[in-house]
């Protein structure tokens, strides 16, 4: 009970944050992208449902963008946003003179900024769904009585949902440390860009933990990885929180 | 029986000089402690090492009669907290601030009017709290500490940033919560004016050396026995001398003579053997030290 009562007081600290915009702008502005593009030239989905498999290709088309260009910088945004909340209102001193456990804290910490990109998923989602129905039943378009691939859907959002964690785990690590909210966001921008310089010049990019969400949607299917980097992101996600709970319960001034 | 019992404190900041120097603190449960010194004299490091927010280096701390170390949680139950500067979420507002704290205290809802109407900000509504002035944030701040009606208030300068006003408005909110709910409470500042209307102990520190601690009536009797005549004459040594024959301790500062208050009688006797010895006396008058030069004297030795 103590613990829902942390998660649900630091869920409430995100309300009309910037993390909470971030997402909500970040999630809908592809879908919104594309129901003005379909709305446009409606006939742009004529080339997607002539095709099998519609609805799975529609979806990997619209999470590709999603994934190679806004997803990891929201992630490292929201992460290092939520994460700083205490920092840039001088809170910490309050929050730990509180009658909870430093691990309460940090655990529901951690868990806003992953519901935070659950959130992030669910607006897209319903986003993804609206922009392919919302011109569909506007000019008649055969997309939304495809049958409908749940499994593929779920299977997507998982798979890049867990390809997300190790920065989660990293940005949460960098926030705690460093007081100067450029820090953990500098570091995080230039890990990202360095990974996707990586991936087009290096046969091991897969090794950093920036890499994954990329490496999802733009991997070559008759090249398979020769790692699991479903295994690696939980690896990276775990090393993470573990260094990261080690230094925070380390620190020696909490104020 | 006290509320708060630490011994033999002592804190450094890596290599350096000791902030804090075999410190200990006795405080009175149902007192209003005032905790006074100069800024960067230890205080805030004193508070922050009674909740935990440093680690203790060396000493031992009882609150509620029990280990801190060892109760932590138990403790901060207890005890409404406002350290340096106040605690707020700057996009939300009064009540949604205070919201996220009921949430971890787990209290009735209804505690947050309560607060609110008890610190003048009931009617702030929708506003802010990035946009209050100093005095709100410092007042919600307040009402942070209140929110949970616990049994031990620690305040590192409260007041600070309020108007007149405003700051009689939190000393007699103080007061009426010390008497009527029996809260102590720790309360710090710089500035002994500030709290002497309010407070029942004082403990005064310097340099991270307690210098003085006790009842604030201990205070304003050696505030008495501070009290000095000042002799302003045109020989001050000669002038000492003859004191000195009659037994009594006194000294030249600035060419005065400063010796203790003294019987009527011994005074008269004093300055008809200046006259005899043809010593000119201009001026014989009584110095009162307020509790502020007490204060600054204590810092300054």
């Amino acid at each position: 009970m103590n613990f829902i009562n942390s998660l649900q007081s630091e869920w409430m600290k995100t309300r009309r944050s910037a993390a909470s915009w971030l997402c909500i702008i970040g999630a809908s502005f592809l879908p919104v992208l594309f129901i003005v593009s379909f709305l446009k030239d409606h006939s742009t989905i004529n080339d997607i449902h002539g095709q099998q498999n519609v609805w799975k290709i529609y979806f990997f088309q619209i999470w590709r963008f999603m994934a190679m260009a806004i997803l990891p910088f929201g992630v490292i945004l929201s992460s290092t946003l939520i994460a700083q909340i205490e920092y840039r209102n001088n809170t910490w001193k309050q929050l730990h003179t509180t009658p909870q456990s430093l691990t309460t804290i940090f655990t529901a910490k951690l868990l806003a900024i992953i519901l935070m990109v659950v959130k992030f998923f669910i607006i897209f989602n319903i986003g993804i769904l609206l922009s392919a129905i919302i011109p569909s039943l506007l000019f008649r378009h055969g997309l939304p009585t495809a049958a409908f691939p749940f499994y593929f859907f779920m299977e997507i959002n998982l798979k890049i949902f867990i390809s997300c964690l190790p920065v989660i785990a990293i940005q949460f690590l960098l926030s705690l440390q460093f007081k100067n909210f450029l820090i953990p966001v500098g570091v995080g921008l230039l890990l990202l860009v360095g990974s996707i310089i990586l991936i087009f010049g290096w046969k091991y990019a897969y090794l950093s933990p920036y890499s994954y969400t990329i490496l999802l949607v733009t991997g070559d299917k008759t090249k398979p990885l020769p790692v699991n980097i479903y295994a690696f992101s939980a690896g990276y996600f775990i090393l993470g929180v573990v260094i990261s709970y080690y230094l925070y319960l380390s620190k020696k001034d909490k104020s | 029986m006290n509320c708060i019992e630490a011994k033999a404190l002592t804190y450094h900041f890596s290599e350096g000089e000791a902030v804090l120097n075999n410190i200990d603190l006795n405080i009175p449960n149902g007192s209003i402690y005032g905790f006074l010194g100069a800024n960067g004299a230890g205080k805030t490091t004193t508070m922050k090492l009674l909740l935990g927010l440093l680690k203790k280096q060396q000493g031992d701390i009882r609150i509620f009669n029990q280990s801190l170390h060892e109760n932590r949680q138990n403790i901060l139950r207890r005890t409404g907290t406002f350290i340096e500067s106040p605690s707020l979420y700057g996009h939300l507002t009064a009540e949604e601030n205070l919201k996220i704290w009921r949430r971890i205290y787990q209290c009735s809802a209804s505690n947050i009017k309560e607060v609110l109407e008890l610190v003048g900000l009931s009617s702030t509504g929708k506003k802010k709290t990035a946009k209050f002035s100093l005095g709100m944030k410092q007042r919600l701040g307040i009402a942070i500490a209140l929110l949970h009606k616990p049994q031990l208030l620690i305040l590192d300068e409260p007041t600070n940033g309020l108007d007149p006003t405003g700051m009689i408005e939190i000393r007699d909110l103080l007061k009426r919560l010390n008497k009527e709910s029996g809260t102590t409470i720790l309360i710090s500042s710089h500035l002994l004016s500030e709290v002497e209307k309010l407070v029942t102990d004082v403990g005064i520190i310097h340099k991270g050396n307690l210098l003085f601690q006790g009842t604030m009536q201990a205070l304003q009797a050696r505030q008495q026995q501070a009290t000095n005549i000042s002799i302003d004459t045109n020989d001050g040594q000669r002038a000492l001398e003859i004191v000195s024959r009659n037994n009594i301790k006194a000294s030249l500062q600035n060419g005065q003579l400063i010796l203790p208050v003294t019987e009527r009688e011994v005074m008269s006797r004093l300055n008809e053997q200046f006259v005899n010895e043809q010593i000119e006396v201009y001026q014989i008058k009584i110095v009162n030290n307020d509790l502020e030069s007490i204060f600054i004297d204590l810092t300054k030795n």
